[in-house]
Protein backbone atom coordinates (compact mmCIF):
# COMPACT_ATOMS: atom_id res chain seq x y z
CA UNK A 1 0.00 0.00 0.00
CA UNK A 2 1.16 3.69 -0.66
CA UNK A 3 3.11 4.19 2.81
CA UNK A 4 5.32 6.97 3.69
CA UNK A 5 6.14 10.29 1.68
CA UNK A 6 3.11 10.99 0.37
CA UNK A 7 2.30 14.65 0.14
CA UNK A 8 -0.46 16.07 1.35
CA UNK A 9 0.33 19.31 2.34
CA UNK A 10 -2.47 21.18 0.91
CA UNK A 11 -4.94 19.68 3.40
CA UNK A 12 -2.46 20.65 6.12
CA UNK A 13 -1.24 16.93 6.48
CA UNK A 14 2.32 16.41 5.42
CA UNK A 15 2.54 12.80 4.75
CA UNK A 16 0.18 9.94 5.40
CA UNK A 17 0.36 6.28 5.64
CA UNK A 18 -2.88 3.18 6.25
CA UNK A 19 -1.60 2.97 9.82
CA UNK A 20 -3.15 5.75 12.57
CA UNK A 21 -0.51 6.68 14.43
CA UNK A 22 -1.34 7.46 18.55
CA UNK A 23 -2.01 11.26 18.92
CA UNK A 24 -3.80 11.75 15.86
CA UNK A 25 -7.19 10.70 16.07
CA UNK A 26 -8.90 11.82 19.44
CA UNK A 27 -8.35 9.14 22.50
CA UNK A 28 -11.45 8.79 23.50
CA UNK A 29 -12.35 7.87 19.35
CA UNK A 30 -8.93 5.70 19.69
CA UNK A 31 -9.94 4.00 23.20
CA UNK A 32 -13.73 3.53 21.73
CA UNK A 33 -12.27 1.66 19.22
CA UNK A 34 -9.79 -0.51 21.38
CA UNK A 35 -13.32 -1.25 23.51
CA UNK A 36 -14.52 -2.39 20.31
CA UNK A 37 -11.23 -4.73 19.25
CA UNK A 38 -11.12 -6.73 22.48
CA UNK A 39 -14.79 -8.25 21.67
CA UNK A 40 -14.05 -8.61 17.65
CA UNK A 41 -10.96 -10.37 19.02
CA UNK A 42 -12.75 -12.53 21.81
CA UNK A 43 -15.19 -13.71 19.05
CA UNK A 44 -12.95 -14.11 16.07
CA UNK A 45 -10.42 -16.18 18.01
CA UNK A 46 -12.32 -18.44 19.77
CA UNK A 47 -12.93 -22.37 19.20
CA UNK A 48 -9.57 -22.29 17.79
CA UNK A 49 -8.55 -25.25 16.76
CA UNK A 50 -5.07 -26.57 17.60
CA UNK A 51 -4.13 -27.13 13.99
CA UNK A 52 -4.95 -23.56 12.78
CA UNK A 53 -2.37 -22.14 15.42
CA UNK A 54 0.26 -22.91 13.37
CA UNK A 55 -0.64 -21.74 10.40
CA UNK A 56 -2.05 -18.45 11.82
CA UNK A 57 1.18 -17.63 13.12
CA UNK A 58 3.20 -18.77 10.02
CA UNK A 59 0.90 -16.30 8.04
CA UNK A 60 1.23 -13.22 10.89
CA UNK A 61 5.10 -13.64 10.23
CA UNK A 62 4.75 -13.24 6.58
CA UNK A 63 2.48 -10.39 6.86
CA UNK A 64 4.62 -9.23 9.88
CA UNK A 65 7.74 -9.38 7.23
CA UNK A 66 5.78 -8.38 3.50
CA UNK A 67 4.65 -5.40 5.42
CA UNK A 68 8.39 -4.46 6.14
CA UNK A 69 9.20 -3.93 2.67
CA UNK A 70 8.66 -1.05 0.39
CA UNK A 71 8.88 -0.79 -3.75
CA UNK A 72 9.50 2.93 -5.01
CA UNK A 73 6.50 4.06 -6.76
CA UNK A 74 6.66 7.09 -8.46
CA UNK A 75 7.13 9.89 -5.60
CA UNK A 76 6.04 7.59 -3.18
CA UNK A 77 6.47 3.62 -2.43
CA UNK A 78 4.05 0.93 -1.22
CA UNK A 79 4.30 -2.41 0.94
CA UNK A 80 2.36 -4.92 0.30
CA UNK A 81 -0.36 -5.84 3.01
CA UNK A 82 -1.94 -8.73 1.88
CA UNK A 83 -5.19 -8.18 3.36
CA UNK A 84 -7.60 -9.91 0.53
CA UNK A 85 -5.32 -13.04 0.65
CA UNK A 86 -5.60 -12.84 4.45
CA UNK A 87 -9.24 -12.80 4.28
CA UNK A 88 -9.87 -15.72 1.52
CA UNK A 89 -7.07 -17.85 3.13
CA UNK A 90 -8.23 -17.42 7.28
CA UNK A 91 -11.32 -15.89 6.92
CA UNK A 92 -13.04 -14.71 10.68
CA UNK A 93 -9.43 -15.73 11.81
CA UNK A 94 -8.15 -12.95 9.87
CA UNK A 95 -9.10 -10.39 12.98
CA UNK A 96 -6.28 -11.91 15.40
CA UNK A 97 -3.25 -12.43 12.36
CA UNK A 98 -3.84 -8.69 11.72
CA UNK A 99 -3.86 -7.68 15.61
CA UNK A 100 -0.92 -9.28 15.87
CA UNK A 101 1.00 -8.06 13.34
CA UNK A 102 -0.04 -4.59 14.03
CA UNK A 103 1.05 -5.31 17.63
CA UNK A 104 4.30 -6.14 16.71
CA UNK A 105 4.95 -3.33 14.35
CA UNK A 106 4.09 -1.39 16.84
CA UNK A 107 5.99 -2.48 19.57
CA UNK A 108 9.22 -3.17 17.22
CA UNK A 109 8.59 -0.55 14.65
CA UNK A 110 6.65 2.04 16.12
CA UNK A 111 4.07 1.35 13.34
CA UNK A 112 0.72 2.70 14.39
CA UNK A 113 0.91 2.72 17.82
CA UNK A 114 -0.60 1.28 21.19
CA UNK A 115 -3.56 3.35 21.98
CA UNK A 116 -4.69 4.21 18.34
CA UNK A 117 -4.05 -0.61 17.60
CA UNK A 118 -7.82 -1.01 18.21
CA UNK A 119 -8.96 1.27 15.49
CA UNK A 120 -5.91 -0.35 13.21
CA UNK A 121 -6.88 -3.67 13.77
CA UNK A 122 -10.85 -3.17 13.14
CA UNK A 123 -10.03 -0.95 9.90
CA UNK A 124 -7.48 -3.67 8.17
CA UNK A 125 -9.90 -6.50 9.09
CA UNK A 126 -12.62 -4.76 7.52
CA UNK A 127 -11.20 -5.25 4.91
CA UNK A 128 -10.13 -9.12 5.31
CA UNK A 129 -13.71 -9.42 6.11
CA UNK A 130 -14.96 -8.25 3.19
CA UNK A 131 -12.82 -9.96 1.17
CA UNK A 132 -13.71 -13.13 2.72
CA UNK A 133 -17.45 -12.27 1.50
CA UNK A 134 -16.43 -11.59 -1.76
CA UNK A 135 -14.89 -14.91 -1.76
CA UNK A 136 -18.07 -16.82 -0.85
CA UNK A 137 -20.17 -14.80 -3.55
CA UNK A 138 -21.41 -17.92 -5.80
CA UNK A 139 -22.36 -15.43 -8.50
CA UNK A 140 -18.42 -14.94 -9.38
CA UNK A 141 -15.76 -17.41 -11.35
CA UNK A 142 -12.74 -17.93 -8.75
CA UNK A 143 -10.71 -14.92 -10.75
CA UNK A 144 -12.75 -12.42 -10.42
CA UNK A 145 -13.80 -13.01 -6.70
CA UNK A 146 -9.82 -13.20 -5.83
CA UNK A 147 -9.46 -9.94 -8.28
CA UNK A 148 -12.26 -8.23 -6.23
CA UNK A 149 -11.66 -9.51 -2.79
CA UNK A 150 -8.00 -8.22 -2.94
CA UNK A 151 -8.66 -4.82 -4.77
CA UNK A 152 -11.31 -4.04 -2.09
CA UNK A 153 -9.59 -5.60 0.87
CA UNK A 154 -7.04 -2.53 0.34
CA UNK A 155 -9.40 0.12 -0.98
CA UNK A 156 -12.00 -0.59 2.45
CA UNK A 157 -9.56 0.39 4.77
CA UNK A 158 -7.91 3.67 2.82
CA UNK A 159 -11.95 4.53 2.86
CA UNK A 160 -12.54 4.06 6.27
CA UNK A 161 -9.61 6.03 7.27
CA UNK A 162 -10.37 8.99 4.55
CA UNK A 163 -13.93 8.64 6.56
CA UNK A 164 -12.50 8.98 10.18
CA UNK A 165 -9.97 11.94 9.08
CA UNK A 166 -12.64 13.73 7.62
CA UNK A 167 -15.17 13.49 10.24
CA UNK A 168 -12.38 14.39 12.77
CA UNK A 169 -11.98 17.67 11.11
CA UNK A 170 -9.07 17.48 9.19
CA UNK A 171 -10.89 18.68 6.22
CA UNK A 172 -12.60 17.43 3.01
CA UNK A 173 -9.82 16.69 1.39
CA UNK A 174 -9.35 13.93 3.35
CA UNK A 175 -12.14 11.99 1.00
CA UNK A 176 -9.52 11.76 -1.60
CA UNK A 177 -7.39 10.03 0.54
CA UNK A 178 -8.46 6.31 -0.95
CA UNK A 179 -7.52 7.15 -4.34
CA UNK A 180 -3.81 7.13 -2.97
CA UNK A 181 -4.28 3.50 -2.66
CA UNK A 182 -6.14 2.61 -6.13
CA UNK A 183 -2.21 1.55 -7.58
CA UNK A 184 -1.26 -0.36 -4.06
CA UNK A 185 -5.05 -1.99 -4.68
CA UNK A 186 -4.23 -2.80 -8.05
CA UNK A 187 -0.88 -4.08 -7.25
CA UNK A 188 -2.44 -6.18 -4.45
CA UNK A 189 -5.52 -7.50 -6.24
CA UNK A 190 -3.62 -9.06 -9.19
CA UNK A 191 -1.04 -10.46 -6.12
CA UNK A 192 -4.08 -11.87 -4.39
CA UNK A 193 -5.40 -13.77 -8.45
CA UNK A 194 -1.93 -14.97 -8.95
CA UNK A 195 -1.47 -16.56 -5.24
CA UNK A 196 -4.88 -17.72 -5.45
CA UNK A 197 -5.29 -19.49 -8.41
CA UNK A 198 -1.88 -20.75 -7.82
CA UNK A 199 -3.02 -22.42 -4.13
CA UNK A 200 -6.44 -23.49 -6.04
CA UNK A 201 -4.36 -25.38 -8.08
CA UNK A 202 -2.36 -27.05 -6.43
CA UNK A 203 -3.10 -26.84 -2.89
CA UNK A 204 -7.02 -26.13 -2.77
CA UNK A 205 -7.59 -27.57 1.04
CA UNK A 206 -5.81 -24.51 2.04
CA UNK A 207 -8.22 -22.21 0.94
CA UNK A 208 -11.33 -24.65 2.47
CA UNK A 209 -9.10 -25.11 5.74
CA UNK A 210 -10.14 -22.28 7.67
CA UNK A 211 -14.46 -22.59 6.81
CA UNK A 212 -15.87 -20.27 9.57
CA UNK A 213 -16.31 -17.26 7.14
CA UNK A 214 -17.98 -15.00 10.01
CA UNK B 1 4.56 -32.69 20.52
CA UNK B 2 3.52 -33.82 16.70
CA UNK B 3 3.60 -29.90 14.36
CA UNK B 4 1.41 -30.56 11.12
CA UNK B 5 3.98 -30.80 8.14
CA UNK B 6 3.90 -27.75 6.67
CA UNK B 7 4.68 -26.05 9.85
CA UNK B 8 7.42 -27.95 10.05
CA UNK B 9 8.17 -26.31 6.43
CA UNK B 10 6.94 -22.91 7.61
CA UNK B 11 9.70 -22.75 10.41
CA UNK B 12 12.26 -23.75 8.84
CA UNK B 13 11.59 -21.33 6.19
CA UNK B 14 11.39 -18.53 8.64
CA UNK B 15 14.70 -19.45 10.13
CA UNK B 16 16.55 -19.76 6.89
CA UNK B 17 15.06 -16.01 6.27
CA UNK B 18 16.37 -15.36 9.52
CA UNK B 19 19.68 -16.55 8.67
CA UNK B 20 19.68 -14.40 5.15
CA UNK B 21 18.74 -11.70 7.04
CA UNK B 22 21.23 -11.39 9.95
CA UNK B 23 24.12 -12.59 7.27
CA UNK B 24 23.29 -8.97 5.49
CA UNK B 25 24.84 -5.66 7.17
CA UNK B 26 22.63 -3.55 8.76
CA UNK B 27 23.85 0.00 8.33
CA UNK B 28 23.68 2.45 11.37
CA UNK B 29 23.47 6.22 11.06
CA UNK B 30 24.05 8.32 13.58
CA UNK B 31 23.44 12.40 13.73
CA UNK B 32 25.63 14.66 16.41
CA UNK B 33 26.12 18.16 16.59
CA UNK B 34 28.65 20.09 16.12
CA UNK B 35 28.64 23.97 17.21
CA UNK B 36 26.41 24.65 14.03
CA UNK B 37 26.71 21.88 12.13
CA UNK B 38 25.81 18.42 12.40
CA UNK B 39 28.10 15.35 11.90
CA UNK B 40 26.54 11.97 10.23
CA UNK B 41 28.44 8.92 11.81
CA UNK B 42 27.66 5.40 10.16
CA UNK B 43 28.85 2.07 10.76
CA UNK B 44 27.51 -1.14 9.57
CA UNK B 45 26.12 -3.06 12.53
CA UNK B 46 29.24 -4.37 13.18
CA UNK B 47 30.18 -0.98 14.20
CA UNK B 48 33.14 -1.30 11.16
CA UNK B 49 32.60 2.36 9.56
CA UNK B 50 31.36 2.90 6.14
CA UNK B 51 34.07 4.57 4.56
CA UNK B 52 34.02 6.74 1.16
CA UNK B 53 30.20 6.06 1.40
CA UNK B 54 27.76 8.18 -1.18
CA UNK B 55 26.40 10.85 1.49
CA UNK B 56 23.37 12.87 0.08
CA UNK B 57 21.13 15.46 1.39
CA UNK B 58 18.17 16.97 0.34
CA UNK B 59 16.58 20.06 1.75
CA UNK B 60 12.45 20.39 1.89
CA UNK B 61 9.47 18.39 0.50
CA UNK B 62 10.96 19.22 -2.93
CA UNK B 63 13.89 17.58 -2.71
CA UNK B 64 16.27 20.02 -3.48
CA UNK B 65 19.95 18.45 -3.27
CA UNK B 66 21.29 20.56 -0.24
CA UNK B 67 24.73 18.41 -0.28
CA UNK B 68 26.61 15.96 -1.46
CA UNK B 69 29.92 14.50 -0.76
CA UNK B 70 31.49 11.51 0.57
CA UNK B 71 32.46 9.80 4.25
CA UNK B 72 35.60 10.00 5.58
CA UNK B 73 37.57 6.80 6.87
CA UNK B 74 36.01 6.85 10.11
CA UNK B 75 32.70 6.77 8.17
CA UNK B 76 31.86 10.29 9.18
CA UNK B 77 30.28 13.49 7.02
CA UNK B 78 29.80 16.70 8.03
CA UNK B 79 27.40 19.50 7.13
CA UNK B 80 25.39 22.81 8.03
CA UNK B 81 22.08 23.51 7.62
CA UNK B 82 21.39 26.49 6.29
CA UNK B 83 17.75 27.18 7.38
CA UNK B 84 15.39 25.34 8.93
CA UNK B 85 13.12 22.60 7.97
CA UNK B 86 12.76 19.05 6.93
CA UNK B 87 15.93 17.23 5.21
CA UNK B 88 16.32 13.94 3.59
CA UNK B 89 19.39 12.18 4.34
CA UNK B 90 20.94 8.96 2.30
CA UNK B 91 24.07 7.26 2.80
CA UNK B 92 24.92 4.77 0.64
CA UNK B 93 28.45 2.33 0.66
CA UNK B 94 27.36 1.44 -3.40
CA UNK B 95 27.99 -1.54 -2.72
CA UNK B 96 24.49 -2.38 -1.64
CA UNK B 97 23.94 -1.19 1.50
CA UNK B 98 21.63 1.98 1.93
CA UNK B 99 20.04 3.95 4.50
CA UNK B 100 17.37 6.68 4.11
CA UNK B 101 16.11 9.23 7.09
CA UNK B 102 14.94 12.45 7.64
CA UNK B 103 14.61 14.63 10.02
CA UNK B 104 13.78 17.81 10.76
CA UNK B 105 16.32 20.83 11.59
CA UNK B 106 14.53 23.80 13.73
CA UNK B 107 16.39 27.49 14.24
CA UNK B 108 17.37 27.36 17.68
CA UNK B 109 16.78 31.28 18.03
CA UNK B 110 13.30 30.64 16.58
CA UNK B 111 11.54 27.56 16.87
CA UNK B 112 8.85 26.17 15.30
CA UNK B 113 5.61 24.46 15.99
CA UNK B 114 4.77 21.65 13.93
CA UNK B 115 1.41 19.84 13.19
CA UNK B 116 0.66 16.33 14.17
CA UNK B 117 2.10 14.08 11.68
CA UNK B 118 -0.35 11.55 10.98
CA UNK B 119 2.11 8.49 9.48
CA UNK B 120 4.08 7.45 12.77
CA UNK B 121 5.40 5.09 10.17
CA UNK B 122 8.66 7.53 8.90
CA UNK B 123 11.52 7.21 11.55
CA UNK B 124 11.57 11.34 11.34
CA UNK B 125 14.07 12.91 13.61
CA UNK B 126 14.72 16.18 15.04
CA UNK B 127 18.64 17.43 14.03
CA UNK B 128 20.44 17.32 17.61
CA UNK B 129 20.97 20.75 19.38
CA UNK B 130 24.12 21.04 21.35
CA UNK B 131 24.45 18.59 24.66
CA UNK B 132 21.92 16.40 23.49
CA UNK B 133 22.29 12.79 23.36
CA UNK B 134 23.01 11.55 19.60
CA UNK B 135 20.07 10.23 17.37
CA UNK B 136 20.63 6.51 16.55
CA UNK B 137 18.64 4.65 14.26
CA UNK B 138 18.27 1.00 14.82
CA UNK B 139 18.66 -1.85 12.34
CA UNK B 140 15.42 -2.62 10.72
CA UNK B 141 16.40 -6.21 9.78
CA UNK B 142 17.31 -7.21 13.30
CA UNK B 143 14.21 -5.83 14.23
CA UNK B 144 12.26 -7.77 11.80
CA UNK B 145 13.94 -10.96 12.81
CA UNK B 146 13.19 -10.25 16.73
CA UNK B 147 9.50 -9.40 15.35
CA UNK B 148 9.05 -13.12 13.06
CA UNK B 149 11.00 -14.79 16.97
CA UNK B 150 8.70 -13.30 18.89
CA UNK B 151 5.77 -14.17 16.59
CA UNK B 152 6.81 -17.43 16.06
CA UNK B 153 7.29 -17.96 19.60
CA UNK B 154 3.35 -16.63 20.75
CA UNK B 155 2.67 -19.09 18.20
CA UNK B 156 4.36 -22.37 20.05
CA UNK B 157 2.94 -20.84 23.40
CA UNK B 158 -0.81 -21.10 21.79
CA UNK B 159 0.21 -23.89 20.83
CA UNK B 160 1.40 -25.71 24.03
CA UNK B 161 -1.47 -24.35 26.01
CA UNK B 162 -3.83 -25.67 23.42
CA UNK B 163 -2.07 -29.01 23.80
CA UNK B 164 -2.26 -29.11 27.36
CA UNK B 165 -5.88 -28.23 28.00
Amino acid sequence: MINHRVMFSQFGVTLITMHISDGIIPVDIALAADALAIPALYLSGRRLRVDEIPKMGVFTAALFVISLIHFPLGPSSIHLCLFGLTGIIFKIRSVPILFTTLLFQALIFQHGGLISLGINTLFMSSGALLAALIWHFPALNAASRSLLAGFTAVMLPAFLIGLLFFLIHYGPGMMVFPMLYLPSAVIEAGLTLTIVLYIQKNRPEIIHEFSQIL
Amino acid sequence: MNFPKSFNLAFVLCFFLGSILLSAHGLEVTLSPLHDGIIIQSAYHGQQPLVNARVEIYYGDERVLFQSGRTDIKGRFCFQPDQPGRYHLSVDDQLGHKKSLQFIFEDRQKPRAKSPDPTGDTPEKKAPVAGAPPIRTGCPLIKALLGISLILLLTLSLLLVKKKK
